[in-house]
């Protein structure tokens, strides 16, 4: 599903230099990178989802090439197929629970929001216990409920990839369990590959496969 | 293209919703930008309305020298600054010369805040005001009510208005006169509808030039008496005076002297013909008369002209002042922008395109600018609809 050679990357302050000789997520399976803060962990993220390109190597994703297209196709691409969690949530305060969680299908065009959609935000909403927080303020939940709202968000477009950036970096050890499990039920019942960039070495053995950076970075 | 512009005004709307105190600072500064200067204008169109219209109708005008501005301004407008009063004759004296008719105006009493004036029936004539309750003035102690007069205060023919008294701490002063309401004018939309019409000799019985009382060569009570001899009858302070005209009281009503040496504050004249306008000009500027005859439109049109300046010098102040509001608009959202700098991080890395995100804020610029234009509107049309009493007032 993800399929990562030869990357290098390199921010145009020259402080921070990424490269990786292989990374590859196969479709149902979960991954977790480890490594300092900083080591690039969010920088790769960036790159499968598109938000950033490489310079150098090749780096393919449902066998598209995303390194090779431009700004509107990259986007696209991640709006129909990449599905993205944040550390802090990045929920907005001025919309509700279920706005927020539909908000995808509002700042993107291409998304049309209608009742099948709303629908589905409900059901997942359920699905992650906060179905009676819909009509709330984000203000008003916890941070584990904040995140399992972000993570419906990211769910939302049933993407076939799922980047999970610190996604438990917040939370308590009771909540972090049920984020990743969350994540993990997901990419097993969708066939999704799941990318879950951490530092909680407790939550390893739930994942196929871990990659440390520290290999990688210079 | 329209599910694009939908769920831009949605976010927007519930951005600007979220943060209402923010929102309704930022519309009301910008209503009050458009509301102010559409509002100067349309005051100063108005008064220039007002003032050319009246000044245009009214010929000429006769009163005391001075302030030829507070003569037009108090005859035409009935403002509170009274011009120094002349003599009755000198308004027959221009009857008299044959070259105009002259309409007496007496303006210098009031009651429950509006202007007496005491005049003749030509006046009506010449305004052209038509009746549109009740009767004209017929006798001595008639009012005939202005259309506003008459509806902020609610009289109708049959009612009674109590003049001001001018000399509250003078026991010795005239008594405030009790006037019988029988008529109320239609509306004219001019300073006419501000005003209580009398007759100008009902003027001089409030001024306490004439009065009543009971007869005293026939008077029952001789407390009242102070002295009788040599055909003369004295009365002491016990005799009281009428402070209403009744028609058992009218007869009893007398004036004491000249009518012609009588004050009125105006006299309107109405030229037979421009020839005779212009010879009556002539006459009283060369004579001294310690007269001025001016042509109100003139007076007026250095009003209007000082208005018109005023107004270019506050439209440049207001214009500045919009600048300055404009620009800190222009701040407030560059710093929300700022302060928002992660939301929209955010939502690009979700997929959301930088036009997307340029019409979130052009949806926001949308909405504020959309409420701040019906708050303005709104104001105006409030503000349009006191425009009129507003320039009575301003006038007044």
């Amino acid at each position: 599903m993800i399929d990562a050679t030869s990357l290098a990357f390199r921010y145009p302050d020259g402080t921070f230099t990424l490269a990786i000789e292989r990374f590859n997520v196969d479709a149902g399976e979960a991954v977790a990178v480890i490594g300092p803060s900083g080591c690039g962990k969010t920088t790769l993220m960036h790159l499968i989802a598109g938000i950033l390109v490489s310079r150098t190597g090749e780096i393919t994703v449902k066998g598209e090439a995303v390194h090779a297209m431009g700004d509107a196709q990259r986007r696209l691409f991640r709006i129909r197929n990449v599905g993205l969690v944040f550390q802090d949530f990045v929920l907005l305060d001025y919309l509700s629970v279920l706005d927020n969680i539909v908000h995808p299908y509002r700042i993107n065009h291409a998304l049309a929001l209608d009742g099948e959609v709303k629908a589905r935000a409900r059901e997942l909403a359920e699905a992650v216990g906060i179905g009676d927080r819909l009509d709330s303020r984000v203000e008003h939940m916890s941070y584990g409920e904040q995140q399992r709202a972000a993570i419906c968000r990211a769910l939302l477009t049933r993407p076939a990839v799922v980047l999970a950036d610190e996604p438990t970096g917040n939370l308590d050890p009771e909540n972090k369990q049920g984020i990743v499990d969350i994540l993990l039920g997901y990419a097993r019942e969708h066939h999704a590959a799941l990318v879950v960039a951490t530092h909680d070495h407790a939550l390893l053995g739930a994942f196929d496969r871990v990659y440390d950076f520290r290999d990688w970075t210079s | 293209m329209i599910r694009a512009l939908r769920n831009s005004l949605f976010i927007a709307w519930r951005y600007l919703a979220y943060h209402r105190a923010r929102s309704a600072v930022l519309v009301v500064a910008l209503a009050i930008i458009v509301f102010v200067p559409v509002f100067l204008d349309a005051v100063a169109k108005q008064s220039q309305r007002q003032l050319t219209a009246r000044a245009d109708a009214t010929p000429l005008l006769l009163g005391a020298p001075g302030s030829a501005l507070d003569l037009v301004m108090n005859s035409l407008y009935f403002t509170r600054d009274r011009p120094r009063p002349i003599d009755r004759g000198a308004a027959r004296a221009i009857d008299d010369s044959g070259l105009a008719l002259a309409i007496p105006l007496d303006t210098r009493h009031r009651a429950g805040g509006y202007t007496i004036a005491g005049t003749t029936l030509d006046y009506f004539e010449f305004r052209g005001l038509e009746i549109a309750a009740g009767r004209p003035l017929a006798i001595l102690g008639d009012a005939v009510l202005g259309a506003r007069v008459a509806e902020t205060n609610g009289l109708a023919p049959g009612d009674s208005v109590i003049s001001t008294p001018e000399t509250v701490f003078d026991i010795a002063g005239q008594y405030p006169l009790r006037l019988n309401v029988v008529g109320v004018l239609a509306p004219t939309g001019t300073p006419d509808d501000y005003v209580i019409f009398v007759d100008l000799r009902t003027s001089w019985i409030i001024d306490g030039i004439g009065h009543g009382h009971e007869d005293l060569a026939t008077t029952g009570d001789a407390s009242v008496l102070f002295k009788r001899g040599d055909g003369a009858i004295v009365a002491n302070a016990k005799l009281q005076t009428y402070t209403v005209i009744t028609p058992e009281t009218l007869d009893e009503f007398h004036f004491h002297g000249v009518d012609a040496e009588f004050p009125i504050t105006a006299a309107i004249a109405l030229p037979t013909d421009q020839r005779a306008e212009a010879l009556l000009l002539g006459r009283y500027q060369e004579a001294d008369t310690g007269l001025q005859l001016v042509r109100p439109a003139r007076v007026a049109g250095d009003l209007i002209a000082t208005i018109f300046r005023l107004k270019r010098m506050l439209d440049a102040v207001v214009a500045t002042v919009a600048f300055a509001t404009v620009l800190t608009v222009a701040l407030v959202f560059m710093l929300s922008y700022r302060l928002r700098a992660r939301e929209l991080t955010t939502i690009f890395r979700l997929g959301c395109s930088r036009g997307a995100i340029a019409g979130f804020v052009a949806a926001e610029i949308a909405l504020i600018a959309a409420a701040s234009a019906a708050l303005a509107f709104g104001l105006l049309a409030i503000a349009g609809s006191y425009l009129e009493p507003l320039m009575m007032r301003l006038f007044a």
